[in-house]
């Protein structure tokens, strides 16, 4: 349905039956806006205020950074439910406006061009039969997840730490479809198109390239379904590019076209866009200048507090199980620690089920505390290859790549 | 003191066990003209238009002529305090970088005024405006409508700027409802698709000074017909039809024509 007309839609306010930090706004009806209760939540940081809405194709409620084009977080609680996010909780992240609300699949193609030796115009009936179905669990995050955390504060969406969500994807191999056309000699690099535009014809179309080899790997997958659906439109339908490991930026949505290249992409979204600084964790201080920048690519540790938020009250004397989720970024998280004595000592927790190295995996320990009074809680994820996560926060100006270990304060009572 | 095996649980690709893995030989890649899976079928779905507006102020008119054109305000209006240097460089980088049709001196203004407003003191606008977006938001129903080809053109295209009941933002960007220009000679509608507009232009007596979009190169001759079709039926306008063959013969007949028309000095022109 859409909406009639620009006067006041007077329909019976919506309070949300929510408690926290979630409150209700607009009451008196003297707004100038429409006379509807707006749901909304306080992030924790300045100029933090976000509405919950629901308005978005199959999605329900998400906090709103923005809506055209659209920026959706999915609200942390979600993570506590399990370790798999729901599609209609997932996250959604747009770079350029003009996105096609209709995709009618039987006229859909994805091409697979350039530097190749037969050039193909794919159906989505090719997709599902002409190559083998395969599934992954990963974890896909926002290069800029949680920048509204970084102090200094930086420019870009002012994200909390919902810009991640993780999903069993299932689809084809890439490798099987760029095999199939035959990746000339000489090729370089794969770049991604989705069916998105700017608004204006100036603005560059959302490319990314992969190198040949990374293309090729057999990990990078050509995705049409997210947790044994076809993808929300917003998320990418009807396929999306799945990068384990590697940040969100990557798995172009709506996706196209793909053409293989002969030499180095320099389209602006590869080559300018989405840079991080070439130091360990892409940290830097402020005042540093001439740094050398690449692009971002691999994702690093991190783990999360989910069944505890920041303040709250748990008993003393009684055994308390404290979970959350963690993922090894390029790799399998293989332990979790979590201290309460400020990080000197560590203790394990115990991990969930594994969903494989690129999915969260979650984890839990039994807490007792004696006495009352403030306490707090840290927790930390080591990977496979022995990566973990710093005690002090990276800083780029991108605010990119945050992962330092999580810390929550609870009052034990 | 690595707990598990991880590097054991490598094999992550699962080849999927419920679909037929292998295919006969008539749907080989780029050969099947079979139907896709029903649970692929077409999906049609309506965003939500955002209606909010930046603050008032010196330079909210730019604000909301300029920067509206590719997204809405929110998070504009969540940005941490910046200086006036600062959004110079982010207002050059969408010049620049993503083509932003805003003209070289409108530059400093704009920064100014963003600086004001994400200073703090207008804190409290800002949560209004954060506010209005959400209930906003609340208001407009977007699950699953399957909306006729000229409105969903229109919701995606069009309904940003001039707003989903065509009404336009008062200054910024004029009405489509009741305008002279959608309900004037067709020619000059599809024109203003096609080539998009910049400079003066008088929609119902009440003067515009910003730019809209050209269009030419992002919709087919059908689409700007079903869109015009579409806008000239609704909010009580009563112009008639516009076929695809019109869009056809004056994207010929314009076709030497670079740039955006400049507001009334040639739209008056086209009958």
């Amino acid at each position: 349905m859409r909406r009639s007309s620009n006067s006041p839609v007077l329909t019976r306010r919506s309070f949300l039956a929510g408690a926290g930090a979630v409150g209700v706004a607009g009451a008196l009806g003297s707004f100038s806006w429409p006379a509807r209760a707006a749901e909304f939540i306080e992030l924790p940081f300045a100029n933090g205020r976000r509405g919950l809405v629901r308005n978005f194709p199959q999605k329900s409620s998400m906090i709103l950074q923005r809506t055209r084009p659209p920026l959706l977080e999915t609200p942390f609680e979600v993570f506590d439910r399990g370790v798999f996010t729901p599609n209609d909780r997932f996250y959604v992240r747009w770079h350029l406006a003009s996105i096609p609300t209709t995709i009618d699949t039987a006229n859909f193609r994805l091409s697979v061009r350039g530097q190749v030796r037969q050039p193909m115009s794919l159906t989505m009936h090719d997709l599902l039969h002409g190559f083998e179905a395969v599934e992954v669990a990963a974890v896909n995050q926002c290069s800029g997840n949680s920048r509204g955390l970084f102090n200094p504060r930086v420019t870009g969406g002012q994200w909390d730490n919902g810009a991640m969500g993780n999903a069993l994807w299932r689809g084809v191999r890439l490798k099987d479809v760029l095999d199939s056309a035959g990746v000339a000699a000489g090729a370089v690099q794969v770049r991604f198109k989705g069916l998105d535009t700017g608004v204006v014809p100036q603005t560059p179309n959302f490319m990314k390239s992969l190198t040949v080899d990374h293309a090729r790997d057999g990990e990078v997958m050509i995705a049409y379904e997210m947790n044994g659906e076809p993808l929300p439109l917003l998320n990418g339908f009807p396929l999306r590019l799945v990068v384990p490991g590697w940040y969100a930026t990557y798995w172009v949505k709506m996706l196209q076209d793909i053409e293989v290249l002969d030499e180095p992409d320099d389209n602006y979204w590869t080559s300018k866009a989405y840079l991080i600084p070439d130091t360990p964790g892409a940290d830097i201080t402020p005042e540093q200048k001439n740094v050398k920048m690449v692009p971002i690519n691999r994702m690093v540790p991190r783990s999360f507090f989910t069944s505890l938020t920041e303040g709250a009250a748990i008993r003393h004397g009684h055994t308390l199980n404290v979970r959350g989720i963690a993922f090894g970024g390029d790799s399998g998280v293989v332990r979790v620690l979590v201290s309460v004595d400020e990080g000197r000592r560590w203790q394990d927790a115990r991990l969930g089920t594994y969903h494989g190295k690129y999915s969260f995996r979650q984890w839990e320990i039994p807490l007792r505390f004696a006495t009352a009074g403030p306490q707090r809680l840290m927790v930390k994820a080591v990977n496979a290859a022995g990566a973990g996560q710093p005690d002090r926060p990276n800083w780029n100006v991108g605010g990119f790549m945050r992962n330092v270990i999580e810390s929550i304060s609870v009052q034990v009572v | 003191m690595i707990q598990g095996a991880p590097l054991a649980l490598a094999g992550l690709l699962v080849a999927g066990a419920a679909q037929p893995r292998i295919a006969n030989a008539d749907t080989a890649p780029g050969k099947t003209t079979s139907p896709p899976d029903a649970r692929w079928g077409s999906v049609s779905v309506e965003l939500p238009a955002s209606g909010t507006l930046f603050p008032a102020g010196d330079g909210a008119v730019i604000a909301n002529s300029q920067c509206l054109i590719c997204h809405s305000a929110g998070m504009v209006l969540t940005q941490p305090a910046r200086t006036q240097e600062q959004w110079k460089e982010t207002i050059n980088k969408m010049r620049s970088a993503y083509g932003a049709p805003l003209p070289a001196e409108q530059v400093d203004p704009l920064a100014t005024y963003l600086s004001r407003l994400s200073s703090g003191k207008a804190g409290s606008d800002i949560a209004q405006s954060n506010l209005a977006m959400a209930a906003q938001a609340n208001s407009e129903t977007a699950q699953g409508a399957v909306a006729a080809d000229g409105a969903a053109i229109f919701a995606v295209r069009c309904a940003a700027c001039h707003q989903p009941g065509g009404t336009g933002l008062p200054g910024v960007f004029p009405p489509l409802a009741g305008s002279n220009w959608v309900n004037g000679p067709d020619a000059a509608a599809v024109q203003i698709l096609l080539h998009g507009v910049q400079g003066a232009l008088t929609v119902n007596g009440i003067g515009y000074n910003g730019a809209m979009p050209t269009f030419g190169d992002q919709l087919s001759d059908a689409e700007i017909a079903k869109v015009l079709t579409y806008i000239r039926g609704q909010w009580g306008n009563k112009a008639g039809p516009v076929g695809a063959e019109l869009v056809s013969a004056q994207r010929a007949a314009s076709a030497a024509h670079a740039g955006p028309w400049n507001g009334d000095a040639d739209l008056t022109k086209i009958k």
